[in-house]
């Protein structure tokens, strides 16, 4: 059990963090700057909150209350393990050694070194050094290094952002069976969505210093809070609409002078709301087909591949947009090719009213 | 032919860099590690002696180690114009050589090796001991080899604190100063060769150690 609550001041940047996780992979999700590494750093005792209080399985190692800093146990205290995004391996100490590091003055040193390394597939590396490892490797000695104090929460900052797409899946896939063993609470930071959904449980999504979202990944993806949350998360399409009516089982809108059916709600007709539909969830739909909700004609204005995917970026008629597009669409390779959309640009497309999502105008703001 | 000169020069510059290390050391690593009130004035005074003149330094030491100092009346401890004043002579005007070098070299070390060192447990002086100081020892020795043949070479401040004793404190710039002064300039040729082939031999040495220490 990990629980964070506290606020640090750090030059013009404020952090206020709330969080409480179990034996879990959680997920730090948010664009470089948003304060991500200073929360695991405060977690780790490497810098001090001004304010607030940090548990770790109910040991109280950080309390601060008007300024006053009531408890700070120093890192070498906390039990917190530590993988750094550059790994901070010793250059000068062999691989058997980097791991030793944190077992000084304990017994049975040489059996545990030897079967950490075994199991992140290490015991043939031991004498090396870590400029004669790739960076996969030496990543896993950084993991090996931290596991073997027997941490009560493990960090690791962008671990994997260094490694080529191969070697971090597996390394990904190596940290998961790792977590289920040892029943370790881990705390995974990165900027990438598509490692915040390989690793995580749960994710947080961070922006500007504040937590916007906790939730499973689902929720994250499907229902964001926040405009901020849709955007990291790959919403590309994002709109400001007015409600013209709302019922438990439809809320009609009113976007750009079309109607769009969302989802049921209890907003207030006439209020500001921000609608959202993810770029995979857009249905193309064939001629004369008038049968779905929120269909809409229109033409492509462009095309870039993604290689097992293609974004379509789709103007709609009598478009008011003063960008490029109105509507992004991202489609696997085999739907592109079934429609012919390499020749014919123009189509109906069909935003699915359960896969819209509602953002109330009201928690656009900060919130806690 | 006098070898005491060569000797007490040697002695002087080798303890004088005992001293340089263990200050010079705990100085580099407080400044360039540490924040602290005052960070820029210890700085500052630490390099003073790069670039006031040797007389000055002298007289500063007079003060600090002559009658009516602390050193003397409290402590006890007299040596003006003894070899050892020109141990502390020596020292302090090699202090800066050692501080800049090894400060920088410790400012180099990631600070992240320092933090992770911290999060395995690893109590502060393991971290210096362990960690920064095995990473910074290219800097650390280079900066005891420029304290060495500073220190080696001191003149000014020796002669003001030491004075100019043969056989008790005159080393050997002081005697090739004099040898000069007194127009014997055979022994005097022979005191300088010498001491440019032990100055080149140590240098050498150190080089090519280092060279073949770190890969």
């Amino acid at each position: 059990m990990v629980r964070l609550d506290f606020r640090k001041r750090i030059g013009d940047f404020h952090l206020d963090v709330s969080l409480d996780m179990g034996e879990e992979v959680m997920v730090l999700f948010g664009p470089s700057g948003s304060g991500k590494t200073s929360i695991l750093s405060c977690l780790a005792g490497l810098l001090a909150p001004d304010e607030g209080h940090i548990t770790v399985n109910g040991d109280v190692v950080f309390e601060a209350t008007g300024g006053r800093v009531l408890r700070n146990l120093p890192p070498q205290k906390r039990r917190v393990g530590y993988v750094f995004q550059d790994y901070a391996l010793f250059p000068h100490m062999t691989v058997a050694q980097n791991v030793a590091y944190g077992l000084r003055g304990q017994p049975d040193v040489p059996p545990r070194v030897e079967a950490v390394l075994k199991t992140m597939r290490l015991e043939d590396m031991a004498g090396r050094y870590p400029h004669q490892l790739s960076g996969g490797q030496q990543q896993r000695v950084a993991i090996a290094r931290a596991l073997v104090v027997q941490p009560r929460v493990l960090l690791l900052d962008e671990p994997f952002s260094a490694l080529d797409t191969m070697v971090r899946d597996r390394l990904q896939h190596e940290l998961v069976v790792l977590q289920e063993e040892w029943l370790l609470p881990i705390i995974y930071v990165t900027h990438s969505l598509g490692d915040a959904f390989a690793m995580g449980h749960r994710i947080a999504v961070v922006n500007e210093g504040r937590i916007e979202q906790v939730g499973p990944k689902e929720e994250i993806l499907n229902c964001p809070r926040s405009r901020a949350v849709a955007r990291f998360t790959g919403t590309r399409n994002i709109y400001e609409a007015q409600v013209l009516e709302a019922t438990p089982q439809a809320t009609t809108l009113s976007w750009e002078g079309r109607s769009v059916v969302a989802p049921g709600s209890t907003l207030a007709p006439g209020s500001g709301v921000t609608f959202c539909i993810r770029p995979e969830q857009v249905m193309l739909l064939r001629e004369g087909d008038d049968s779905k909700e929120n269909v809409f004609r229109g033409e492509i204005a462009n095309e870039v591949s993604r290689g097992p995917s293609i974004s379509l970026f789709f103007r709609l008629d009598g478009g008011q947009s003063q960008d490029d597009y109105d509507l992004e669409i991202s489609l696997p390779i085999h739907v592109y090719a079934r429609f012919h959309l390499d020749t014919q640009k123009r189509l109906a497309v069909s935003l699915k009213k359960e896969a819209i999502h509602l953002i109330p105008e009201a928690s656009q703001g900060r919130h806690r | 032919m006098q070898w005491h000169p060569l000797i007490l020069s040697l002695q002087v510059a080798s303890l004088a860099t005992v001293v340089v290390l263990i200050v010079g050391l705990g100085l580099a690593l407080l400044l360039a590690r540490r924040r602290f009130p005052g960070h820029t004035v210890v700085d500052t005074v630490v390099n003073l002696p790069l670039v006031l003149p040797p007389s000055v330094l002298g007289f500063y030491l007079l003060f600090v180690l002559g009658r009516g100092s602390p050193v003397k009346e409290w402590l006890g401890i007299d040596i003006l114009f003894t070899w050892m004043a020109a141990v502390v002579a020596s020292a302090t005007v090699a202090l800066p050589l050692m501080v800049r070098t090894s400060k920088a070299a410790i400012e180099s070390v990631d600070p992240n090796l320092e933090k992770a060192a911290r999060t395995l447990g690893a109590p502060e002086w393991r971290v210096i001991k362990e960690v920064t100081l095995p990473l910074a020892r290219r800097g650390i020795i280079a900066g005891l080899v420029l304290a060495f043949a500073r220190a080696l070479g001191e003149f000014g401040a020796t002669l003001m604190v030491a004075g100019n004793i043969p056989g008790r404190t005159q080393t050997v710039p002081l005697a090739i100063y004099d040898l000069v002064q007194s127009n014997r300039v055979r022994e005097a040729n022979v005191l300088v060769l010498l001491m440019t082939a032990v100055s080149f031999a140590i240098l050498w040495g150190v080089n090519r150690w280092q060279r073949s220490w770190w890969r």
